[in-house]
């Protein structure tokens, strides 16, 4: 399957999905004029190498500085996806990597990980 | 309102659909677990809901702090920019308005640099000023040289002239530069004001021996372009 690069611009974040390594990770900000065309696709890509995946092994890491409303639904639809598929038998990590200065985006981490039934969740402060 | 209170309603509906799992009668085990099923569901939407509302005010939260600094720095720019504008105005008073136009508009830098021109050199000297002036009051003697100067100063300017310095009476100006109209020309400008000078000298004689002073008042002057 092919890897996903989305360069990240001043509204939305660098998406990096290295299928083949089974790293997957989103870094930067998101407030994007239009959430759907812009998660759209990386639904789709992550859609596709989920239903692959089996029983297989992957990892994810979100690196947000900070997130819209609508970044945010984005974001709880793609934990969905990955707690689902570590419900049929994936072993799922994922990384929610913060600033420690921002209380906002650990608090968010928190409680996105309390969501997660399935999957791994692993809080991490951002280095530096 | 406290937040409880604000979602008051959506807490009682959880509270009734747990009560009703643990003790209601279904009709059997799977309508149990689908009810059981939807209540989870609905749970969640709450707490998405209340995360979402939670986000969004603390982004509101932050943009209004973001949009009070902003204010604050624009403030702070504003006084800047007043004391950058009366220390300007001060300054402009010790530089020839050409030179300070020059610098202030950014056409030359502040820097020490050579530079070679051709200029026309204007230099003016009155004629045993002390001797001349000798008699009169320190206050009478300032108020002589000062209209004496903005006079003379002022003609300079409006033939074009850039003021270079005062020594005591003697003036030195210069055409040319920053601003030329060509060597010819800045020579012939400077000629035209020294005689513009010399006529509105005789013009202040009377007035300076009214004040005190013994002789009249000669003029020397010196022009050479190179």
């Amino acid at each position: 399957m092919q890897n996903l690069e989305i360069p990240a611009t001043a509204r939305t974040p660098a998406v990096l999905f290295d299928f083949g390594q089974h790293q997957l990770k989103i870094k930067g900000e998101s407030y994007p004029e239009d959430v759907t065309e812009f998660y759209g696709p990386v639904f789709s890509a992550l859609d596709t190498y989920l239903a692959n995946l089996g029983e297989g092994q992957c990892r994810f890491d979100f690196e947000l500085i900070y997130l819209n409303s609508s970044s945010a639904k984005a974001i709880m639809m793609l934990m969905d996806k990955l707690d689902l598929a570590a419900s049929k038998g994936a072993t799922v990590d994922v990384y929610w990597h913060y600033d420690k200065e921002d209380d906002t985006m650990q608090e968010l981490g928190e409680e996105f990980g309390e969501d997660l039934e399935n999957a791994k969740f692993h809080l991490e402060k951002m280095a530096g | 309102m406290p937040s409880e209170d604000l979602f008051a309603a959506e807490e009682g509906v959880i509270s009734a659909a747990e009560e009703l799992i643990a003790n209601g009668s279904f009709a059997d085990r799977e309508d149990r677990q689908r009810f059981a099923e939807l209540l989870k569901n609905y749970q969640k939407l709450f707490r998405t809901t209340r995360r979402l509302m939670r986000l969004s005010d603390r982004n509101e939260q932050q943009l209004n702090a973001m949009g009070q600094e902003q204010r604050r720095a624009n403030e702070i720019i504003a006084q800047k920019n007043k004391e950058l504008e009366a220390l300007s105005k001060k300054l402009s008073k010790y530089l020839s308005p050409q030179i300070y136009h020059s610098i202030f508009t950014g056409a030359q830098n502040v820097e020490i640099a050579s530079n070679r021109k051709k200029l026309t050199i204007f230099f003016s000297d009155v004629v045993n000023f002390t001797e001349t002036t000798d008699k009169l009051e320190s206050e009478d003697l300032t108020n002589l040289l000062n209209r004496y100067l903005t006079e003379m100063s002022n003609i300079a300017l409006e033939h074009g002239a850039t003021i270079d310095k005062y020594i005591g009476d003697a003036i030195m100006v210069f055409f040319g530069d920053p601003e030329t109209k060509g060597v010819k020309e800045d020579a012939r400008a400077c000629v035209r004001m020294a005689i513009a000078m010399l006529r509105r000298l005789r013009e202040l004689q009377a007035e300076w021996v009214e004040l005190g002073a013994e002789k009249p008042f000669h003029l020397r002057v010196g022009i050479n372009t190179g």
